[in-house]
Order: structure tokens, then C-alpha cells, then sequence
């Protein structure tokens, strides 16, 4: 299983829109962190104390936008394997089909939790920075347990990129996925929200309760259940994009 | 820089490392193969083996069942009836596919964004073999001046040498080739007749399809001949052609026979 961890790992990091994506992704958010933020401080300014306004929150507000490079990074990772007929090379090399899937998305995962953890904590630190005598300084961030959304921040990013993957092995195409989940993430799932209850269990919507503390959730959720939620998705998808895969003719 | 400038990089000669005494599985056998796509049977209770130290020509017109048969041996395409193993066991079941078995499918099977040596990496990596094998390969195959190109920008020949170096990376004693010469140019189908025996020559087992009957028949020691997913005929070359000015005519005869028997 190592090997095969190994091998897809290598695979993906010598396409170049594979790191391309994570560093794009990467710069991207902390950029739009610090400008959203810097604004936002003006704002602050104008308004005086009248504003209803979380720094906390604040900080992670480009993680929102930042997703959208998660789910670029998922649905890369496996429609490359559609490109140029990769898929029937990587199984005549792993002729396992759920041992294949099974690399794919460890190292979905991992690249997806190394492009986080190195892009939520620098966003957060760009963001408070950039609102200067309203943003929170290192203590009190800390004093305030702001790791423990960090972390959900994390989390939600590793689950969305596996989500973005298995959508892509269900679909085995780019394309659909790819359009399909940006928009869900970025604004169809808020616009569903409000018409329905339902919404709040999107995967996306569920998800974000791991680092938006103070969203509010029409089933009432909390931070460990949304992430639930979402990993039950997660689960779900890759079943069915598992016995779709393992029964078909390559 | 054509291709045959360095075909001494193929091995001829008495360098026998597999001979069919020194390890009687390592051969291909297929046993009443069938594949069914709907109402149409593509594969039509085939069976016939390929022994080792030969060529084995596996011939038929387009749409005879030859690339389907291929995929069905290499685990890719679902069988519906009957069995296909390789060295005596399903593809499927081989722990490190590549040390065994070398596939050279038809075009494709690379990320065209990737360079031909990144793709023969990964490749490698999978098989668990040391990453020195992918520069061995690609100097075997003629493509060491372009190991740095990207897979797009390979003509139709380099991308076949590619798929060759990759069914090549493991050492393998079998070596599966669909279709290796189409599309070739003349330099580039006499390099690839010389190489596959050459493969032969040092006791592999060479599985190779082509609906290029007299190519195959100047090279092959054994044929399989399919026509409508059925074997129509095997045999040697010399036997087979028989009373017909060529293979092609042999197998015009053959078919058109078959053909006549069954409707």
C-alpha cells in the first residue's frame, strides 16, 4: 500500500497543475486575506463601534474562497487520470482497482492537508495583521482557542478535496465536477440555504461549522456533528464512485 | 536520428534468460474467453496459448476481438466467460504486475502533461522498482534525447516506444503488444519488427496483435488467427500461408471459408 501511496504521489506532484494548484491556492488566499481584511478595517473605521464584528470569524473568511482551490486540487488529482488515458496505465500497474482508489486518495488527502496547514494559520495571521487595531494579537487569538478552528479549517479543506476527487471518479470526467462544485461551494449552497432548510446539511454548509464558530445551522449542529455531516458524504460519494469504478470495463 | 541508427540496443543472439525449459508457466493461456457487450459477442469462446522464447502473431481484421481479448488478459475489461492467465495466474492477482508481464497498449495511456520520464517514474515507483530502470528503458527504446519532453508533444511512434519502455521498466518475461506498428512509418515498423524479436530471442514470451497479417507472419513463430471473436486458425507461419501467395490471402481464404460455414 506504501508503494502504491508512493507512485501516486509521485505521480501527481510531476504534473505541473497539480503544485501549481496548491501554490495557487495558497497565495490566493493569504492575498485576499490581507486585502479583505485591510478593507474591512476601513470599514471598521467609518462605522465606529457600532458594527457587529468577530476578528475570529474574520480570519477565516478567505478560507471560504480559498476552498474553491481545494476542490480544483481533488477534481485535477483524479481527472488526470482521463486525460490521455492514464487510468489504463495505472491500473495495469496497480491491477487492484480499490487499492488504486485507495492510493488516490491518501495522497489527495495529504497534499490537500499540507496546502492547509501551511495556508489557514498564515491567512488567519495575514488577516489580523491587516486589521491592525481591530485584529487579535497572538495571545489573545490563542487565550480565545483559536487553533481548535484552525484545525476544523483543516479538516473541512482534506474533506472537500476528497469529496472534489471521489465526484471526479464517479463522473470520470473534469469538466462537470469541477463546475458543479465550485459553484455549489461558493454560492449555490448559501443561495439553498435560505430557501430551504435542507441546505444547512450540504456537505459544504455542514463542513464549515468546523471553523465558523458562530454560524448559525438550521439543524442546530455543532462544530464535530457538521464535521460529521460532511465526512458522511464524503463516504457516501466514494462508495458509489468505488462500485461504479471496480464493476466497469476500464 | 531514425530509429534503426541504434538498433543495436536490441539484444539478438543466445541470450536465453526465460527458455521454455527453464520455466514452463511463463507463457500466456486463454480458456474459452468470452466477452459480451449487450447482444454482441466480441469474444466468442477463444482459447489458444503463446509459449515462451516465441512470438506469438495474434491476427484478425479490425473489430475481430483482438484488443478486447488483450484487455481481458491485463485485468482491464471484465470477463464474461472462461479464463485468461498469465504465468499460470490471473493478471489481477500479480503482487508487482510489471515485474511479470510488459503491456505496450495501442496509443495513449500517458498524462500529456507529463514528461516521459516523470510518466515512466511513477510507473516504476508502482512496480517498486529503482528509478535507474526508467533512463535503462528509454535508452532501449530510443527516446533518451527526449526524457524531458512533454508526452504532448510525442509524434505517433514516440508515444508507442513510450508505452514499449513503460511494458519494459519491470524486466518482464511476458510482453503483451496491441497494435504495435500501426501507424508507423516504414524505419519505424522494421525498428520495432527487429526489437520484438529480439524480445523473443531472449526467451520472453511476445504476445503481439496486428491486423497487419504479412508484418506479423515475417516475424511471428506462432499464430492466432481470430475473425468475429472466434479463432478461425492457429499454427505456424509456414503452415498457415500454405498454398496462398501470402498470409493475407491465406486469411481471406480462411474467413470468407468460416464465414460461408456459419450463415
Amino acid at each position: 500500500m506504501l508503494v502504491d501511496v508512493r507512485a501516486e504521489g509521485r505521480k501527481l506532484v510531476t504534473l505541473p497543475v497539480v503544485p501549481l494548484s496548491m501554490l495557487a491556492t495558497f497565495v490566493v488566499t493569504v492575498a485576499l486575506a490581507g486585502i479583505a481584511s485591510w478593507s474591512m478595517a476601513g470599514l471598521l473605521d467609518d462605522a465606529g463601534a457600532g458594527m457587529d464584528f468577530s476578528p475570529e470569524d474574520e480570519g477565516f473568511q478567505s478560507v471560504h474562497f480559498g476552498q474553491a482551490g481545494m476542490v480544483v486540487l481533488g477534481v485535477l488529482a483524479v481527472g488526470g487520470e482521463f486525460a490521455g488515458n492514464q487510468v489504463r496505465t495505472s491500473l495495469l500497474a496497480m491491477p487492484g482497482r480499490l487499492r488504486f482508489l485507495a492510493a488516490k486518495a491518501a495522497v489527495v488527502a495529504l497534499l490537500a492537508a499540507l496546502t492547509a496547514s501551511v495556508t489557514v494559520p498564515l491567512a488567519f495571521t495575514a488577516s489580523q495583521i491587516a486589521l491592525g487595531e481591530y485584529g487579535m494579537s497572538l495571545s489573545t487569538a490563542l487565550d480565545a482557542g483559536v487553533l481548535t478552528p484552525m484545525a476544523g479549517a483543516v479538516l473541512y479543506w482534506v474533506l472537500l478535496a476528497l469529496l472534489a476527487a471521489g465526484c471526479t471518479v464517479l463522473a470520470r470526467n473534469t469538466v462537470a465536477p469541477l463546475a458543479v462544485l465550485v459553484a455549489l461551494v461558493l454560492a449555490l449552497s448559501q443561495i439553498l440555504s435560505m430557501v430551504t432548510d435542507l441546505g444547512g446539511l450540504l456537505p459544504d454548509q455542514a463542513g464549515s461549522l468546523l471553523y465558523l464558530t458562530d454560524k448559525e445551522n438550521a439543524f442546530g449542529l455543532d462544530a464535530p456533528q457538521g464535521g460529521a455531516v460532511m465526512a458522511a458524504w464524503v463516504a457516501v460519494v466514494w462508495l458509489l464512485a468505488a462500485v461504479r469504478f471496480v464493476r466497469r470495463d476500464a | 536520428m531514425s530509429p534503426e541508427d541504434d538498433t543495436p540496443t536490441v539484444h539478438h543472439g543466445p541470450m536465453r534468460r526465460w527458455g521454455p525449459g527453464n520455466d514452463d508457466e511463463s507463457m500466456i493461456e486463454i480458456r474459452g474467453l468470452t466477452k459480451r457487450f449487450g447482444a454482441h459477442t466480441a469474444v466468442d469462446d477463444l482459447s489458444f496459448t503463446a509459449a515462451a522464447g516465441q512470438v506469438t502473431g495474434f491476427l484478425g481484421p479490425n473489430g475481430a476481438g483482438k484488443s478486447t481479448t488483450l484487455r481481458m488478459l491485463l485485468g482491464l475489461d471484465r470477463i464474461d466467460a472462461g479464463t485468461a492467465t498469465v504465468t499460470g495466474v490471473p493478471y489481477t492477482s500479480l503482487r508487482r504486475p510489471g515485474t511479470v508481464v510488459g503491456a505496450q497498449l495501442d496509443v495513449g495511456g500517458a498524462h500529456p502533461a507529463h514528461t516521459a520520464r516523470a510518466h515512466l517514474a511513477w510507473i516504476a515507483r508502482a512496480n517498486g522498482l529503482p528509478l535507474t530502470r526508467v533512463d535503462e528503458v528509454l535508452e532501449r527504446v530510443d527516446l533518451t534525447r527526449a526524457a524531458r519532453a512533454r508526452v504532448r508533444t510525442f509524434s505517433l511512434g514516440m508515444g508507442q516506444r513510450l508505452n514499449l519502455a513503460a511494458a519494459l521498466l519491470g524486466d518482464p518475461r511476458v510482453v503483451v503488444m496491441d497494435e504495435p506498428v500501426n501507424g508507423l512509418d516504414p524505419a519505424g515498423i522494421r525498428w520495432m519488427r527487429s526489437f520484438t524479436r529480439g524480445l523473443a530471442d531472449e526467451g520472453r514470451t511476445v504476445l503481439l496483435s496486428s491486423h497487419l497479417m504479412d508484418e506479423i507472419a515475417r516475424i511471428a513463430d506462432h499464430l492466432v488467427v481470430i475473425d468475429g471473436g472466434r479463432s478461425v486458425a492457429q499454427g505456424t507461419p509456414e503452415r498457415l500461408t500454405d498454398g496462398h501467395d501470402s498470409l493475407e490471402d491465406a486469411f481471406f481464404a480462411l474467413t470468407s471459408e468460416v464465414r460461408g460455414g456459419v450463415s
